[in-house]
């Protein structure tokens, strides 16, 4: 990455100034990724991380940080939650924690939900002994600047052997005001050996004006343990949402990630996952319906260490209009990690003439007994599958969107927390015309 | 039921189907034989509505109306049914989901209320028990991995689901095995109800052992050659295509 002069990445020095006068836990870490934030500069797309994602705007965007939350009504906020299902849920607008939206409820005996700004306070420890280690915020200057304003967001820690049975609901909504806002939510997920949790994010936004979400999710998975993952982006018309993710596993561990980047005028989700012990399992996911003049850059990097461990990479884009994707994904396996089994799938259906797609698999391995595999495709609607729901009298534009819905469920086909499922179907099927051919199709489960 | 009358129909400039004239009256069970590119599956794609065809001259009527008109999804709304040869595959949607789709734009055009999710799922049972079909199989993807045999099996399952006036069998025995066979045929026998017509295309006699046709015709390259009583397709059995082709390069 290099530095790009015209922009003035020190706008952010006052606000720094005060989040500096927190003297905790994490003080050092914030100082070093800030300084880390300066050097880097905004990312340019002469480096090979954001080629295909253009930063200008939100370096050139006058963003201020929210400083008092704001009011929001139950209306606004109910259709991102899970109906009728139990969830201990967190909800910060603008990235501060709201309360009176919030019901993280009872948690078993030995388990942590709550705010990062809490745990940053009452368990400094643990906080500080894993925040970071998952991503690689020396390299990555929006992962930096997260971190750099790390205050508040989510810290789930589930103990040795615990089930956690309802899942974890963090919903950041951001609501515009007058000046460009930033949001730096955090994420932190910590699952000691033979523990097993659900956590599920949704960053949601109104309103078309120019905003900045700069969430990071990282999981800290030991042995054993088995974690379940989702992120919903559904931001405003104006929100650009550069996320990353980051997850350690050790041995056994069974991790699966999902992204369904929905809405907002720039998605770019960044993941690095790091299979630290044998055995393991990394499942990521993603799925963009990408419409308009959108853009969504999937940014995948899987570390095999060590030997017998399994990553699967499955991510399809729906492009119409003059919509805009990219995919990179590169694969690393050291030389110690024999019987890698790694298969990585970018599909892509372009709907438009108009629609552009790039998609890049990287291998890079050191072992020599391993299995490595890529697949990328870029086509259009089988009109073979067409003209067979035709003859089965649906209409042209159902079958379409029938198709394209096939197309997209079989990213979240396999998700077994039924709920979820469902409320995934619906959001895809709203994006697609004619979608009520199928939607009342969820009461045959 | 329906009537074809002078249907020619080419693909890409090559005239495949040369003026085919076809009359099957409401109830009646009619079978078309042919050797290998005489047209049999072309005649059952262009009936469906395939828009890879061209049709330069003709007409399809189906009880008194015109099919060229519509496009296929239409057609099958007005009570045309083809069981596919080669059913497709459609990873990522439930046959149960497709199917509900596929009989609440059959009964909307028909003026019927759309069937919820308590009556479909009935209707389902009733007739996937008639087909000993494995219920379960709905729950997977369109086609997505079915064997030969369970794909004709979910075909004419569709068929009954979907209650046509007219069925187009295309090759519906090729890829099954004697109990499969059985089995479909039944499905279809007992779908014959005095009212219902069906086209039965096949290359084999075998499948009319189990449906026993009203009338066969053989098409040869492009046109029917011949039209016969259910004997016709034992003669065939007996001596070939050949002696039909040889006939109609005698009458020319």
């Amino acid at each position: 990455m290099t530095t790009d002069t015209t922009n003035d990445q020190r706008q952010f020095e006052a606000e720094f100034a005060r989040i500096a006068e927190h003297n905790d836990a994490i003080s050092d870490l914030r100082r070093d990724a800030y300084e880390r934030f300066l050097e880097l500069g905004w990312p340019t797309m002469r480096g090979e991380a954001y080629r295909y994602t253009d930063c200008r705007p939100i370096a050139k965007a006058d963003l201020k940080l929210a400083t008092e939350g704001q009011d929001l009504p139950m209306d606004v906020l109910r259709p991102h939650l899970l109906e009728g299902v139990p969830t201990h849920l967190l909800v910060f607008v603008n990235g501060i924690f709201n309360e009176t939206l919030s019901d993280i409820g009872s948690v078993p005996e030995g388990v942590t939900v709550c705010r990062l700004a809490d745990a940053i306070t009452e368990q400094p420890e643990l906080v500080a002994r894993h925040l970071g280690t998952t991503i690689d915020w020396k390299q990555d200057a929006f992962d930096a600047l997260n971190t750099a304003f790390v205050e508040d967001g989510l810290l789930l820690h589930v103990p040795k052997g615990v089930h956690l049975e309802h899942p974890v609901h963090v919903v950041h909504v951001t609501v515009p005001e007058e000046q460009p806002i930033v949001s730096h939510p955090r994420t932190l997920i910590i699952a000691d050996d033979g523990s097993r949790a659900t956590c599920i994010e949704t960053c949601c936004g109104h309103g078309d004006e120019a905003c900045l979400v700069n969430p990071v999710t990282e999981i800290v998975a030991g042995d054993d343990v088995h974690v379940d993952h989702y992120r919903i982006v559904r931001e405003g018309k104006g929100t650009w949402h550069i996320g990353g993710f980051g997850l350690t596993q050790g041995n056994d561990s069974n991790v699966n990630s999902c992204c369904m980047a929905m809405e907002g005028a720039l998605i770019r989700n960044g993941m690095t996952g790091t299979l630290d012990g044998t055995d393991g399992m990394a499942n990521l996911r993603g799925l963009a319906i990408v419409d308009g003049e959108r853009h969504v850059d999937n940014f995948l990097r899987v570390n095999h260490m060590k030997p017998d461990c399994n990553s699967r990479e499955y991510f399809k884009h729906i492009l119409s209009d003059h919509g805009t994707t990219a995919f990179t994904g590169r694969i690393y396996v050291e030389l110690d990690a024999q019987k890698t089994d790694a298969v990585q799938t970018n599909m892509n259906l372009v709907l438009s003439e108009t629609a552009k797609v790039r998609t890049r698999p990287q291998l890079e391995i050191f072992a020599d007994d391993v299995k490595c595999t890529h697949g990328a495709t870029i086509g259009r609607l089988d009109e073979q599958a067409a003209f067979y729901l035709h003859a089965r009298g649906i209409g042209k534009e159902a079958a379409r969107s029938l198709l394209t819905f096939a197309f997209a469920n079989e990213v979240i086909e396999d998700i077994e927390f039924l709920p979820l499922r469902k409320k995934m179907e619906a959001l895809i099927l709203e994006r697609l015309p004619h979608g009520e051919i199928l939607r009342s199709m969820g009461d045959l489960d | 039921m329906l009537q074809i009358t002078n249907l020619h129909a080419s693909v890409e400039g090559t005239e495949i189907l040369r003026g085919i004239d076809l009359t099957i009256p409401s109830g009646e069970v009619h079978s078309i034989m042919g050797p290998n590119g005489s047209g049999k599956s072309t005649l059952a794609r262009v009936l469906a509505g395939e828009e890879s065809y061209e049709i330069t001259e003709g007409s399809i009527v189906l009880d008194g109306k015109d099919l060229l008109d519509m496009e296929a999804d239409e057609r099958a709304c007005e009570g045309l049914f083809m069981a596919f040869q080669y059913p497709v595959e459609i990873p990522g949607v439930s046959t149960k989901y497709f199917l509900r789709a596929a009989v609440n734009a059959v009964r909307e055009h028909r003026e019927l209320s759309e069937l919820d999710a308590y009556e479909f799922l009935q209707l389902v049972k009733e007739k996937a028990a008639a087909l000993e079909l494995d219920t379960s199989l709905l729950d997977r993807s369109v086609n997505e991995g079915f064997s030969g045999g369970e794909k004709k099996r979910a075909e004419i399952f569709q068929m009954a689901m979907l209650d046509p006036k007219m069925c187009v069998l295309d090759e519906t025995d090729s890829g099954l095995d004697i109990d499969a066979l059985k089995i479909v045929s039944e499905g279809v026998n007992a779908l014959r109800d005095g009212n219902r017509s069906f086209l039965v295309i096949t290359h084999y006699q075998r499948l009319l052992e189990y449906i026993v046709p009203d009338v066969v015709h053989v098409l040869v390259d492009g046109r029917i050659a011949k039209t016969g009583g259910k004997e016709l397709a034992q003669q065939l059995e007996n001596e070939g295509y050949a002696c039909i082709e040889h006939e109609v390069a005698n009458d020319a």
